[in-house]
């Protein structure tokens, strides 16, 4: 059973018409996610690939029964694109848009946690649950369905650890990209929660990198409410302190936040954590026998 | 690449490339044409995969400049970047 993305989901594409909107979403409608409808102002009674385009998002709920949005709306309207897919009672938003100012997401985030919605991003891959949907940019093919629950903070380093799974003959239960921004929508204890509930997902990984502190954070909450095995990975054990190492979110603060910190805190957890995507893929088979 | 090959000390380039909203025919290109406008002869090695990956490797295999090696997976791509700059060694 897959969390976030599932057989329910009907997606509503923010941003449909612009050029990576409409290829992603005609992706994602190939690999059999019920791609429902799109939104662009001004555009509405287009199609696009045969699917409607609608002005608004309640318009989307309303005549196509959405229930999740994605966003791919430039970064100075994404903000509002976020709050209309809330309004318009989509319990579900992903938002692929990198580059949206912290400012906007402190308000955002503010705006959809008391409402309950769950938020993925922004700058963020999406969610794929392999052979049931994929929403996003996640390129499916590298990965097996199966029992693992992925989680991270970073979409190359996802495909990467991904593949090796599926190489080890392992396959996932969801994969999760939470995003690379200082403030995103869902935390990493935020899908660690889901995965444990989700009877579908044996063990989970969780790849994290330099900066902030919320895999400390992870790792304090699955000593105390994770009973399956979790094992880990963090990207950047060689990142000078004080630079941004391509994600927004991804700096050494003076000595905090460094691969080095987190890859203590987890160990001291008992969380084991691969040096490399390919040993943290190994962990994993391991610990499932 | 302009701003790579302007250090004298550079003596190969390794892209490992995989991509989700990057395309890695787009990806193929932009090497091919960055080859072909500084004319560089130095090693240029290439992992892709992802989006559009076999079609990236296609147009990379079509075009196969001299210095162009293409790896499949990154372990394997960074093997062969150390191997060809050792092996350039004075």
């Amino acid at each position: 059973m897959p969390i976030i993305v599932t057989a329910e989901t009907r997606l509503v594409v923010q941003g449909i018409t612009g050029r990576e909107g409409r290829f992603h979403t005609l992706r994602n409608r190939d690999y059999g996610t019920a791609v429902v409808a799109g939104v662009t102002p001004g555009k509405g009674g287009q199609d696009v690939g045969g699917v409607p385009v609608y002005d608004t998002v309640a318009e989307a709920v309303a005549e196509q029964d959405a229930n999740t949005a994605m966003v791919f709306v430039p970064p100075r309207f994404a903000a509002d694109a976020i709050y209309e897919a809330v309004d318009a009672g989509c319990g579900t938003i992903i938002c692929i848009t990198e580059g949206i100012p912290a400012h906007d997401m402190l308000r955002i985030y503010n705006y959809i946690r008391p409402r309950g919605v769950t938020m993925l991003g922004p700058n963020c891959p999406g969610a794929l649950s392999p052979g049931i949907a994929n929403v996003g940019i996640i390129p499916a093919q590298v990965f097996a369905a199966g029992r693992v629950g992925l989680v991270s903070r970073s979409g190359t380093l996802t495909y990467q650890i991904g593949k090796e799974l599926a190489d080890l003959g392992l396959g996932n239960s969801t994969i999760v990209g939470i995003g690379g921004d200082p403030i995103v929508g869902s935390s990493f204890i935020d899908i660690l929660e889901r995965f444990e509930a989700d009877p579908g997902t044996d063990l989970i990984v969780m790849v994290g990198e330099i900066g902030g502190d919320e895999e400390e954070k992870a790792g304090a909450y699955i000593d105390e409410h994770v009973s399956k095995p979790v094992v880990a990975y963090i990207a950047g054990f060689q990142a000078p302190a004080g630079k941004t190492m391509g994600h927004a979110g991804a700096i050494i603060s003076g000595s905090s936040g460094t691969a080095a910190g987190k890859q203590q805190a987890l160990q001291a957890r008992g969380i084991p954590v691969g040096d490399s995507p390919t040993a943290a893929a190994r962990l994993a088979a391991e610990r499932l026998g | 690449m302009e701003v790579l090959l302007s250090d004298p000390n550079l003596r190969a380039v390794l892209f490992n490339v995989f991509g989700g909203i990057t395309r890695g025919d787009e990806v193929a290109h932009g090497i091919l044409t960055a080859l072909e406008r500084l004319g560089t002869t130095l090693p240029i090695v290439v992992r892709l995969d992802g989006t559009n990956a076999d079609e990236g490797r296609r147009i990379l295999a079509d075009a196969a400049p001299p210095n162009l090696h293409v790896e499949a997976t990154m372990l394997g791509a960074a093997a062969r970047v150390v191997e060809l700059v050792d092996g350039s060694a004075a």
